[in-house]
């Protein structure tokens, strides 16, 4: 076997692959300046937002259109208890977790328990979504309306101040790497079997003995959490909690994200978004319109061409097609 | 004798499942000829292979001289080809009147379909009275007959019939096996799928044994009323 | 939030009516292209929001080159059916087997035509002049006159679809290939044409909808995308792919809309509508009008 070979194997087999990545992604703040730094921060989070919406679209095959709302949750948890009560931004997570939790359930229990088919599933969280979105912006009172909530930052842990940007970046991405391995190990063990076999074939699934309506549930709540995390990170980067948060087009951005990255394929919509989110900031500079009408057109492409995204394209070409 | 029809070295198949092997048939002008054999050994298949309607076949199918494997179900039937299917398949929210119109070819002129839908009215009195109801409101047999109508509209060339007296009782059989006596007497060739041979034999002029999705007999009507034959390949 | 129930004068009754029917009507215009494509083809059309703001920008355009609204309403309508019937024939047909393909598919051709609208025309709303200016008196209320005409329309079209599906033989032929297309095609109905038909008059429905409307809520790139939403709501309440359903369900959520003023802040009434809607698809999916054996 040739060295290149060996080493393949050695990376592919064990995943330890996955550290270059990640040591790139620490190493950054070195070779780089503020600026990009904090677009690279939203960047990470965004990925992780992406991997959250894989679960429910990629793993189970549960289309929703809602993602945004439950990212908007998390943002507004942490902008409304450090906002509006002055507590403590760390109490925001646990808020963002169990609000989500619960909205998740209470929204996705019954079309899930019913068996709403694909269409039906798509109207009812695109409904749900513009739901949010809209109470959001008409409930002043309680969400501060189209002004959001704000201003906040990020507090000072062990005296390292999270406010500053490269501190920030070392918080978000040392969350994101624990909140995604933590799924990536959840997703890589028998439940991911499980769930991957539900979306192949539910009705067999069934006949074996599980339960796949929970097992879909369970995805369901925790893609909805993992998007509230996110949300609940990202909004000390934007400092301030706004319906723009929850808006239609969110959920438009992270489904092509998703669908470039390669559905049910984990690490694909985390680089698509992540790469997307900084070529964006980029291409501002240049043709500050022309990033939606791009990944419109990408998206188009990979849809009707490439339906296997990123990873696939990655992995025919691995495999020497 | 000038064919109207050959089945060439048909293979048919499902999904990933084979379900006929190397199947050949011809079926001349005006030619009655039946297909027999016990259910799920591929009759069906062959027909559905025949106008198209498959997921996947290997094998040539040429009508009049040309070779429609490839071409569309519906430009297949426009060919004056008609095609009962073995379940029947009436529009349940259409009127009696509305599935022979949707059958009737585009090409016709408004007197010309009048004109077949009278004689399909003429040759099927029930459906003439029940002109106006809906489909899904008819017994079962007079779903056949609509059936049947629908591919008389099209005044075809040849008749694809899939068990025209399956699953009727008894006494409606009779009724249907009188139509079929009258329809192959007619300047058309007919194709029939059936189990029930004993019913068939009168009608038919030729007929092939199918076991297996393989073609394993073929003769007249007098070679195919053996008791031996039939004992292997038909009693269940 | 909530307001005394004020009593209205006949003419204040009248004006809300008939806001109400006119607002239903332009809903109603969107709701029915998307009914029929959806009822069809099981295909949720994300890009025909697209199409309406395609439909008000190609009238507007049109009618200010050539100073008649209505050579730039017919023109938008026959050059957005163009562009359906381009994309249907290049791409969709092929992914109507795979509704999950289908809907990211025309979700991406809706991100692309709007924000290439945007692109070129910026994002600020335009106006189109209406054909008929000016207002009416209606039980002592004056009311514009484009509204009527929106309702006039509105039937218009709803009659003519109507008797399209139910007297004509495309009617007909719509009607099988939706039920079950292996059928229609050994009757001879050529069924993919019937898919394309029915795909290039949902995308002129569309057009007619965006032009038509332009001069009351002025055009903008996200126009039809926001009709879209209620128009989908509709399309479930009223039973999807009934066109009678969605007809009157547009017209209920119309008179909703507006008589729910009196009472709740719009966006309340809006809220309330939408989780009515996810009752609906909950406990009622196919709606009052929905037809078992066709959408299962």
């Amino acid at each position: 076997m040739s060295a290149v070979a060996e080493l393949r194997r050695y990376f592919t087999e064990t995943k330890r692959w996955l550290l270059v990545p990640v040591l790139l992604l620490a190493i950054l703040p070195l070779v780089t300046e503020q600026y990009f730094l904090s677009i690279a921060t939203q960047a990470i989070i965004l990925g992780l937002f992406a991997i959250s919406v894989d679960i429910a679209l990629g793993y189970v095959g549960l289309f929703t259109l809602a993602p945004a709302a439950f990212f908007g949750i998390g943002a507004y948890s942490v902008a409304k208890l450090v906002v509006d009560y002055g507590s403590s931004y760390w109490l925001g997570f646990p808020a963002a977790i169990v609000l989500a939790v619960v909205i998740a359930v209470l929204i996705g229990y019954g079309p899930i328990k019913r068996r709403i088919g694909l269409v039906y599933f798509v109207l009812f969280t695109l409904a749900f979504g513009v739901l949010v979105h809209d109470f959001t912006y008409a409930t002043t009172w309680l969400t501060g309306g189209s002004n959001g909530l704000g201003y906040l930052t990020a507090p000072t842990l062990f005296g390292i101040d999270l406010s500053r940007t490269v501190p920030y970046y070392y918080f978000a991405l040392l969350a994101v790497v624990v909140v995604a391995g933590l799924l990536y190990w959840l997703l890589s063990s028998d439940y991911g079997d499980v769930l991957h076999a539900t979306r192949q074939n539910e009705v067999r699934m069934r006949y074996l003995g599980y339960d796949t309506d929970r097992e879909k549930l369970i995805a369901w709540v925790l893609s909805a959490t993992v998007s509230s995390i996110a949300g609940a990170l990202y909004v000390a980067t934007v400092n301030v909690a706004s319906p723009s948060l929850m808006a239609f087009s969110l959920t438009g951005e992270v489904t092509i994200w998703v669908v470039i990255g390669g559905l049910g394929t984990f690490f694909g919509p985390f680089l698509a978004a992540f790469g997307l989110t900084i070529f964006e900031s980029y291409l501002g500079a240049v043709l500050p319109e022309g990033y939606l009408l791009i990944l419109g057109a990408l998206f188009i492409v990979f849809v009707f061409v490439l339906p296997d995204g990123l990873v696939g394209l990655l992995q025919r070409w691995r495999d020497g097609e | 004798m000038s064919e109207l029809l050959s089945v060439e070295d048909l293979n048919a198949y499902y999904g990933e499942s084979q379900i006929l092997f190397d199947v050949s048939i011809d079926v001349g002008d005006n030619d009655v000829v039946g297909i027999f054999g016990r259910n799920g050994m591929g009759k069906t298949t062959l027909l559905d292979s025949i106008v198209n309607r498959i997921d996947r076949k290997t094998g040539r199918v040429v009508y009049d001289g040309e070779d429609i494997s490839e071409w569309e179900t519906h430009d297949i039937i426009r060919e004056k080809i008609a095609y009962v299917p073995e379940d029947r398949e009436i529009y349940p929210a259409l009127t009696v009147r509305e599935n022979l119109e949707l059958a009737a070819p585009r090409t016709i002129d408004r007197s010309t379909r009048e004109e077949r839908l009278d004689y399909v009215f003429e040759k099927f009195e029930r459906l003439g009275e029940r002109e106006s109801q809906r489909g899904g409101t008819l017994s079962g047999g007079e779903q056949q007959m609509l059936a049947i109508g629908r591919a008389l509209v099209t005044d075809p060339d040849l008749l694809l019939l899939d068990e025209p007296t399956e699953g009727l009782a008894p006494t409606i059989i009779d009724d249907v096996i009188e139509i079929l006596e009258e329809l192959v007497t007619e300047d058309r060739a007919v194709l029939i799928v059936e189990q029930n041979i004993t019913r068939m034999l009168p009608l038919i002029d030729r007929g092939y044994m199918i076991e297996t999705g393989r073609i394993v007999a073929d003769g007249d009507a007098d070679y195919l009323d053996d008791e031996e034959l039939q004992d292997e390949y038909l009693t269940v | 939030m909530m307001y005394h129930l004020p009593l209205l004068t006949s003419s204040e009754f009248a004006t809300y009516l008939l806001n109400g029917i006119s607002q239903g009507m332009i809903i109603f215009l969107v709701a029915s292209g998307l009914t029929l494509i959806f009822g069809l083809i099981g295909l949720i059309n994300f890009a025909h929001g697209a199409l309406v703001a395609l439909g008000g920008y190609g009238t507007l355009l049109i009618a200010d080159a050539t100073g008649s609204f209505w050579l730039g309403l017919f023109g938008a309508i026959a050059l957005v059916a163009l562009l359906g019937l381009v994309l249907e024939r290049s791409v969709l047909h092929r992914v109507y087997e795979r509704p999950l393909l289908g809907f990211l598919g025309t979700f991406g051709m809706y991100v692309v035509i709007e924000e290439l609208i945007s692109f070129q025309f910026g994002d600020q709303a335009r106006q189109i002049a209406s054909p008929l200016p000016g207002y009416v008196s209606f039980m002592g209320a004056t009311y514009p006159k484009h509204r009527l005409l929106i309702i006039a329309i509105g039937f218009a079209v709803a009659l003519g679809i109507g008797a399209l599906l139910s007297y004509t033989r495309l009617g007909m032929e719509i009607h099988a290939t939706a039920t079950e297309s292996e059928t229609a095609e050994i009757l001879g109905v050529d069924s993919a044409r019937v898919y394309t038909l029915t795909f290039v008059i949902g995308a002129a429905l569309a057009a007619l909808a965006g032009g038509l409307t332009g001069p009351v809520t002025s055009v903008s790139p996200g126009m039809g995308m926001s009709y879209m939403i209620l128009a989908f709501l509709v399309i479930i309440v009223g039973g999807m792919g009934s066109f009678k359903g969605s007809f009157l369900v547009s017209l209920i959520v119309g008179q909703i809309t507006a008589f729910g003023w009196l009472f709740l802040q719009p966006t309340y009434v809006r809220l309330g509508v939408f989780v009515a809607a996810m009752v609906f698809i909950l406990y009622k999916p196919r709606g009052f009008f929905g037809k078992p054996e066709v959408f299962e």
